[in-house]
């Protein structure tokens, strides 16, 4: 949703809040431009410009301008795909963060002139200490909503994605809490999953949007969030860790930092028949410095091994072994497969 | 595993038996789709299948050079009643794996029902003034069969889709009659090219359809498993113009519903005549193979179906049940057999 007011694209949020506009106001701004980073790039543009600045061999330029040509082509490439995966179907803008980079400018100088959108890089790096604010709700491409009932809301998407300027606009629509007020009657399940379908028609159809919509788990009936999975695209879970969960700890070194973790279920496939497996299904979600949010892959201290070791020395090797090696388990050492 | 085993594990020896259904079973963890994929390329380039084959050398010969081309074969007609992805998506899978589909539809030998765009309007999410399924259905489905058989050029059983589906969705019903409509402007193009080209129409195959997901007619009926299964089976009672029954090829989340909730797929399975299970490797995902499938011979007149196709020898020791390791490519799926590392696609 940052995002997509960093970039003045049309945002749709709906939610069962009574004042969804309070959630907008939340948002994080685009990051400033770290300062080592203002430093590189004049430091870069002087061995551009000119040979004063350089210190280094001269029969090393060669590797320099390639260097350089090479970052050119990358920077395209991650927007491509950038474009090319957010137009798809439903997708988590968190998870675009892997191919982002820090940003110049703020939120608010987009804000002011969302007809001409500034020439920002495409960016997922923004600061949670520092708030949008009400400037958000003054937008023209930020609309907002509370969820009445399901027909109005699928109309608000509908009438959303007509709008939306063909090969100019991406479209986001977020729909928070779906569901959060729990219901007694079991046809209400299959109301919501119509919806759920609705929407995926809709951004089928409009192939420049994307939506994305929580559930509560807590509070809804497990047959319907097993048939929502089905229907969506991509699937993902959000988890908090307890402080207090000794065992868990104990598996990672800076279990301290982890804000929670983001279990990857399922991902979209569309086009092809071949899925994506992505190096790690679960991944940490840290806060660094308090105000960047980061997606880490999860590293398993090295004590936990001796832990485990240790705890196998008394009985049998076979557990060491079916852990770190998956070996098998009636080996007699720790070194036999 | 050769290509020609694979389809023999299938039951793709010419058509599929007439008035068979066939349920993939997937989880979340493990798409079946590719199923659906290779069942739409390969009946819509499958030959007649041959009533008498000498030995299995002979059929396999035969099938290899049909597959090649299909001069002078009568391949089978697929309906897709899409409810997950939309047309594009299933013309760029089958373009990589050599099959054509606008051609097809164009000629006529694939109709797309489409049940993505506009799910809101039949599926469910009305007001509560007029719940979905509250109209009377026995009108719709008449109007169904009218107007979108006959655009389908396949005639059905009225009396037997009466008594197989008396309370079928109505907003299933209405969907597939609006999406026919398309068809059949699509179908009249396709009949008015073929006059300017001067293209004689493909002879009439089997039919076949094929449901891409069965949660979209289960959500339409309010959870009614039996209702879904009144669709199918009405399905099955369609005929194509040369007699021959439909056969019916559906896809359906086989995830352990919570609360001893009976899901749809294990109601599905006490119909089916082959199952497909379609699950995830129990050690986790991997790039070079991708999931198991578990194949299930249920019925006599499956198994009767391959022993035909088969015939010889090796017709006398079919397993009801096998299993495979697969790896999915764009240009198809190869089957491994477990612990062996030698594949074909």
């Amino acid at each position: 949703m940052s995002q997509a007011v960093a970039h003045a694209q049309p945002l749709l949020y709906a939610s069962t809040h009574p004042l969804p506009a309070d959630f907008l106001t939340r948002l994080p701004v685009v990051t400033e431009k770290r300062e080592e980073d203002a430093k590189e790039a004049p430091a870069a543009s002087g061995v551009q410009e000119g040979q004063s600045g350089l210190r280094i061999a001269w029969q090393y330029q060669r590797y320099l301008d390639e260097q350089k040509a090479l970052e050119e082509r990358r920077t395209r490439q991650r927007e491509a795909t950038a474009s090319a995966t957010a137009s798809t179907d439903e997708a988590m803008p968190s998870l675009h963060s892997s191919f982002s980079r820090p940003t110049v400018r703020s939120a608010f100088k987009a804000s002011s002139r969302p007809e001409a959108p500034p020439p920002l890089d495409f960016c997922s790096s923004f600061d949670l200490r520092k708030q949008l604010g009400k400037e958000v709700l003054r937008l023209d491409t930020v609309h907002h909503h509370s969820i009445a009932d399901l027909p109005a809301l699928h109309a608000q998407c509908q009438d959303f994605v007509e709008r939306l300027r063909p090969n100019r606009d991406v479209g986001r629509i977020v729909v928070h809490g779906l569901g959060q007020i729990p219901w007694e009657d079991p046809a209400e399940d299959w109301r919501y999953l119509a919806l759920l379908r609705s929407l995926k028609g809709l951004v089928r159809t409009h192939p420049a949007s994307v939506a994305l919509v929580t559930l509560p788990t807590g509070s809804l009936p497990p047959g319907f969030l097993m048939r929502a999975q089905h229907v969506a695209d991509t699937v993902l879970e959000t988890q908090a860790v307890d402080e207090d969960d000794k065992e868990l700890a104990a598996m990672f070194s800076y279990y301290g930092e982890i804000q929670g973790l983001l279990h990857v279920h399922k991902l979209a496939l569309v086009n092809t028949q071949v899925p994506f497996i992505p190096e790690a299904t679960s991944v940490a979600v840290s806060i660094v410095r308090r105000k960047r949010l980061t997606l880490e892959k999860m590293h398993i201290a090295p004590a936990f091994d001796d832990d485990v070791q240790e705890a196998g020395a008394g009985g049998s090797r076979a557990a060491v072994s079916a852990v770190a090696c998956v070996g098998p388990k009636n080996a007699p050492s720790v070194l036999d497969f | 595993m050769a290509a020609d085993a694979m389809d023999t594990a299938l039951g793709l020896l010419g058509h599929l038996p007439e008035g068979s259904l066939v349920i993939i079973k997937d989880s979340l963890a493990a798409s079946g789709s590719f199923l659906l994929h290779h069942y739409i390329s390969r009946l819509l380039a499958a030959p007649k299948a041959e009533k008498q084959t000498p030995t299995s050398i002979d059929v396999r010969t035969e099938k290899s050079t049909a597959f090649d081309g299909r001069v002078g074969k009568v391949p089978c007609k697929v309906c897709l009643v899409a409810f997950d992805q939309k047309f594009s998506h299933f013309a760029n899978v089958g373009r990589k794996q050599g099959v054509n589909l606008v051609a097809n539809a164009e000629e006529g030998a694939l109709r797309f029902v489409d049940g993505i765009s506009k799910p809101f309007e039949w599926g469910g999410v009305l007001p509560r003034s007029t719940p979905c399924g509250a109209v009377e259905t026995s009108e719709s489905l008449e109007s169904f069969l009218e107007g979108g058989l006959q655009e389908l050029s396949i005639t059905g059983e009225p009396q037997s889709v009466r008594s197989a589906s008396p309370s079928a969705p109505q907003g299933v019903v209405k969907q597939i009659e609006t999406s026919l409509g398309a068809v059949s402007d699509l179908s009249d193009q396709s009949e008015a090219e073929a006059k300017q080209n001067k293209r004689a129409p493909l002879a009439d195959g089997g039919l076949a359809i094929v449901f891409d997901d069965l949660g979209g007619p289960e959500a339409a009926c309010q959870g009614s498993a039996h209702e879904v299964l009144a669709l199918l089976n009405w399905c099955r009672t369609l005929r194509s113009q040369n007699g021959e029954r439909a056969s019916v090829v559906a896809l359906v989340h086989g995830n352990d519903m919570p609360d001893g909730e009976k899901g749809l797929a294990s109601i599905m399975e006490h119909s089916a005549d082959l199952i497909l299970q379609v699950e995830p490797l129990s050690t986790g995902a991997a790039a070079d193979i991708h999931g198991q499938l578990l194949i299930t011979q249920r019925t006599n007149k499956w198994m009767d179906h391959l022993r035909k196709g088969i015939g010889g020898f090796e017709a006398t020791k079919l397993p009801r049940q096998q299993k495979f390791q697969f790896r999915l490519l764009e240009t198809g799926v190869k089957l491994l057999h477990i612990g062996g590392s030698k594949g074909g696609a």
